[in-house]
């Protein structure tokens, strides 16, 4: 039986929505260098549900976030009546699954395997449509934390109050105030006030989602401590005021430095992604040669009229590094560069140790990250050294020893620092 | 059909929900009730329906209070329709098999049939297995424009389900092609009258209605009595469809010269011959011998009662001789007696075994016959091992046939067994079983009729397994081991073989 594909129903029968580009699509992972293969063959994929109430949003979040589909298109989008998987495992850290969920079933019932469902997982997201009467909705994110907590203690839950793009300032703060204060009263009045949630302000419509999901994602990486160090290590020796280790697929920054992170310059990076996802893929590709128009020989810059520079650089196959910087402090391009590759390898021997680890030991995930910090400066102190004298050449920086020796002790990487007297002006 | 035929639908409000069940009622006394309002099921099946939804929706609630009744008086059988299934057991499964169809199970396609069932292995009884069919209905003011439905068929026979799966497939298909034609009908009118797509996107996303029910998607009030008349006929004439009927296997070898047929299954005979010797002397084809027996006159009757003449060892040699094909001959006087010991023992053996001669003047060969009744002054060979002969002697003291015949009860004869053979150590399952069963004090004559009847069929079919095996063996050699599992399956041990391959041979390759 076929109908008609008439205009209105394209995206009725079969779903192939969104201007992603399929060559850019999440492919077997083969890094260079760090060989990262599988890694995770042997361990379990983290898992993040979703759930809530029907017509929260679930489908439209995962659709927006992990297939670039435009959040108009999420009108016209289906309900949901199966568990629908969906395995993110495009770059070597982020690897998860995604399990959305049909809200009008229970899955607490006894029919269903809760053991399952909630024993291997991850975090759970519980999606709230704030624009919506939400008691009802704070009855089920009770329900399903407690059941929840009962299977899987481990488990970590986040709320997201969604589609607070149609509302004030003041009325979504009011919202989260009062959502807050509700969930955890209920918690309390059961007793279970040791479960912890985190609360975001989410929206399709804007990159609040991404900044959300970014949070989510980043408990479940184990190294994130040893990535946020390494990115503090390098905007401190280069001037840059902000640095984003981006997911270039799903625009989900999995590590940032210390420095708070304001939406505007989250939005700013993102979109910066996008242009040199969308100017590659326009140029970038030939048909004859299978290039990805995301590679190692991908950066960009882009200067704005206000003074700021952004500057985006490749890490690995899936990763880029965005930063913000001045433009003062760009004049030293060299040197940021060079701290840029010190920073490439780092990152790379974190993936190394994390492979190896998982293949001879099998560890747990917290002695990788310690164990990067014990192995890191026999390696890269050789490279310093010859690059050194390199760098005396383009670059007539008086670089002083103690300045040198410092970065060193501090960090498992060398990073050459950019004089203080450059960068304030 | 044992089965029930469910349609279901995924609510945007309550999830998967049964809308409509239809199962078949079966009278459990034989009423001759003729009217045209007749009802076969049991009374409580057609009660109010218990189930209501706590808060009401249109689309799960299309036909709750409501319920269809189709009668089919020549099977006797009604076939109700309700919501739910009435036996809350029932009801439990056709809820959960409604949820697995549109929440759980995955089908290549997005739409699609598939057959899923409780993992209990495939001989088990108290799984059941589900035949679904998920499809799309269009509604112009659902999400994503469309929703789902699924078709259920409910079965505990799952090997059932499966030889009906091609039958089911096609016409349930023709069921959901029609109910997607007048949906499409619907939507399209409605979208010519108001674009949702363009109404969604400038924003003013209020237009959802998020229960409608299918009479409304259609367009047609009476769909749900549409729909049960279709799961009627699909539920009727299933049943129709198939039947149990022999394996294939078995038409290599006609049964019909074997034993008694009736309508491909066979007539386990636990007749007395004795007496339709008596009644029918010459209908029976298989004597050439024109035979003329007197109604009255010394007979043995039973097989015990052979067994209390002989005694039990000569009885156990003779019918050895009997299984394993060799020739029996009984001579004496007079022919009644001769040919009513040969009737009695000839129950042992399967029709195509026995080749009998009543009563004769002179001596057959055992290529002629297996079974032979002779005249006492007729020549007979030696005995030999392949040949076990019966005397009948009269007693001592009447000399002329007519003092013979003045006899009336086979206890004044004397009995002699003249066969140099040896009963083999470990006798036949059959025979060891059939002493068992005559030593036995408690069965009747009638109960060891049909258990020879048993044993008879148990042989019998070991045999046409046997000879099966060794036909095809010849095509394309088989794997010797194959053969000694099978024998082992059947329960055959060496001392059979002997048994087996006779009754192969005499019988299964006409």
């Amino acid at each position: 039986m076929s109908y008609e594909q008439d205009e209105e129903d394209q995206y009725a029968p079969n779903f192939s929505v969104g201007s992603f580009p399929k060559e850019f699509g999440y492919g077997a992972f083969d890094g260079d260098g760090e060989g990262p293969s599988g890694p995770l063959s042997g361990e379990q994929k983290p898992r993040i549900l979703l759930m809530g109430l029907r017509r929260s949003g679930k489908s439209s979040i995962q659709k927006v976030v992990f297939h670039k589909m435009s959040p108009n298109e999420t009108l016209f989008l289906e309900s949901t009546n199966k568990i629908i998987k969906d395995d993110i495992s495009n770059s070597s850290f982020v690897q998860f699954q995604i399990w959305d969920f049909p809200g009008q079933i229970d899955f607490f019932d006894p029919t269903f395997d809760s053991d399952m469902i909630f024993g291997g997982c991850g975090a759970l997201v519980f999606v709230i449509d704030a624009q919506d009467e939400y008691n009802d909705a704070l009855n089920r994110l009770h329900q399903t934390v407690t059941k929840a907590y009962k299977v899987n203690p481990s488990i970590r839950f986040e709320v997201f109050i969604h589609k607070v793009d149609g509302l004030s300032d003041d009325y979504k703060m009011e919202t989260q105030r009062d959502i807050h204060q509700r969930a955890n009263d209920d918690l309390a009045d059961s007793g279970l006030d040791q479960i912890h949630l985190s609360f975001h302000l989410t929206s399709i419509y804007d990159h609040s989602i991404f900044e959300a999901f970014s949070k989510v994602v980043q408990k479940l990486i184990p190294q994130l401590p040893t990535l946020e160090n390494l990115l503090n290590i390098l905007i401190s020796n280069s001037a840059i005021e902000k640095a984003f280790l981006f997911d270039v697929v799903s625009k989900i920054y999995i590590a940032t430095d210390f420095s708070p992170v304001d939406m505007q310059s989250y939005e700013l990076c993102c979109d910066m992604i996008d242009v040199v996802i969308d100017v590659s893929c326009i140029y970038g590709l030939h048909e004859d040669t299978g290039a990805a128009a995301f590679d190692s020989q991908s950066s960009s810059l882009i200067k704005l009229t206000n003074g700021t520079i952004l500057y985006l650089r490749e890490v690995t196959k899936f990763l880029a590094l965005v930063c913000i910087l001045r433009e003062a402090s760009f004049d030293r391009q060299g040197v940021i560069d060079y701290n840029f590759l010190c920073f490439r390898e780092a990152i790379q021997q974190v993936f190394e140790l994390r492979s190896k680890n998982q293949v001879a030991y099998n560890s747990s995930s917290q002695a990788n990250s310690s164990a990067v910090g014990e192995s890191g400066p026999n390696t890269s102190s050789g490279a310093s050294g010859a690059s050194n004298g390199l760098l005396s050449n383009t670059a007539p920086l008086d670089n002083s020893p103690n300045n040198t020796s410092e970065s060193l002790k501090q960090s498992n990487t060398v990073l050459y620092p950019v004089q203080d007297s450059a960068v304030a002006m | 059909m044992n089965a029930v035929v469910s349609l279901c639908h995924f609510c945007e409000l309550h999830g998967p929900n049964v809308l409509l069940s239809t199962q078949p009622c079966r009278s459990q006394k034989h009423t001759t009730l003729k009217s045209s309002h007749a009802f076969y099921g049991p009374p409580e099946s057609i009660e109010a329906p218990r189930y209501v939804l706590s808060p009401p929706c249109e689309a799960c609630q299309a036909v709750s209070g409501n319920t269809f009744i189709t009668s089919d008086h020549e099977t006797q059988t009604s076939y109700v329709s309700s919501q739910v299934p009435w036996q809350s057991e029932t009801e439990g499964l056709v809820r959960q098999a409604c949820t697995r169809s549109l929440s759980c199970e995955v089908s290549p396609g997005k739409e699609g049939i598939l057959v899923f069932s409780d993992d209990l292995g495939l001989g088990s009884s108290c799984g059941c297995s589900v035949l679904s069919h998920t499809f799309l209905i269009r509604d112009s003011l659902a999400r994503g424009f469309h929703r789902w439905f699924s078709i259920i068929v409910l079965t505990k026979d799952r090997l059932l389900l499966l030889n009906l799966w091609p039958f089911l497939e096609k016409n349930i298909s023709t069921f959901v092609a029609e109910l997607q034609m007048s949906a499409n009908k619907v939507y399209e009118a409605e979208q010519v009258e108001r674009p949702q797509r363009a109404i969604r996107l400038n924003g003013a996303y209020c237009a959802d209605k998020s229960s409608r029910p299918l009479s409304e998607l259609t367009g047609s009030p009476k769909v749900f009595a549409q729909l049960h008349l279709w799961f009627v006929w699909l539920l009727r004439n299933a049943s129709t469809r198939l039947r149990e009927t022999l394996p294939s296997v078995d038409l290599a070898i006609p049964f019909g010269s074997l034993e008694e047929c009736e309508d491909k299954f066979i007539f386990v005979s636990a007749r007395k011959d004795a007496n339709y010797l008596k009644t029918h002397p010459s209908a029976d084809n298989e004597s050439s011998v024109n035979c003329v027996v007197e109604s009255t006159g010394p007979s043995v009757s039973s097989l015990s009662m052979l067994r209390t003449l002989l005694g039990a060892v000569n009885f156990a040699s003779i019918v050895f001789c009997l299984l394993v094909g060799r020739q029996i001959v009984v001579r004496g006087q007079p022919a009644s007696l001769v040919a009513s010991i040969l009737f009695t023992l000839k129950t042992l053996l399967p029709q195509g075994c026995v080749r009998l001669i009543p009563f004769s003047s002179q001596y057959r060969s055992p290529t002629e016959c297996n079974m032979l009744g002779i005249d006492a002054r007729a020549a007979v060979p030696q005995p030999s091992p392949q040949v076990a002969r019966l005397e009948v002697l009269p007693p001592l003291d009447c000399e002329t046939p007519e003092s013979v015949n003045q006899l009336k009860e086979a206890h004044q004869f004397t009995f002699h067994l003249k066969w140099p053979g040896q009963l083999p150590i470990k006798w036949p399952t059959f025979l060891a079983k059939l002493d068992r069963a005559m030593h036995s004090e408690q069965l009747s004559n009638a109960t060891l009729m049909l258990q020879i009847g048993a044993l008879r069929m148990e042989t019998l079919n070991a045999a046409r397994a046997l000879h099966y095996v060794d036909t095809n063996e010849k095509k394309d050699s088989c794997d010797p081991r194959d053969k000694t599992a099978l024998l082992q399956a059947l329960g055959v041990n060496l001392s059979d073989r002997e048994v087996l391959t006779f009754w192969s041979k005499s019988c299964l390759s006409i």
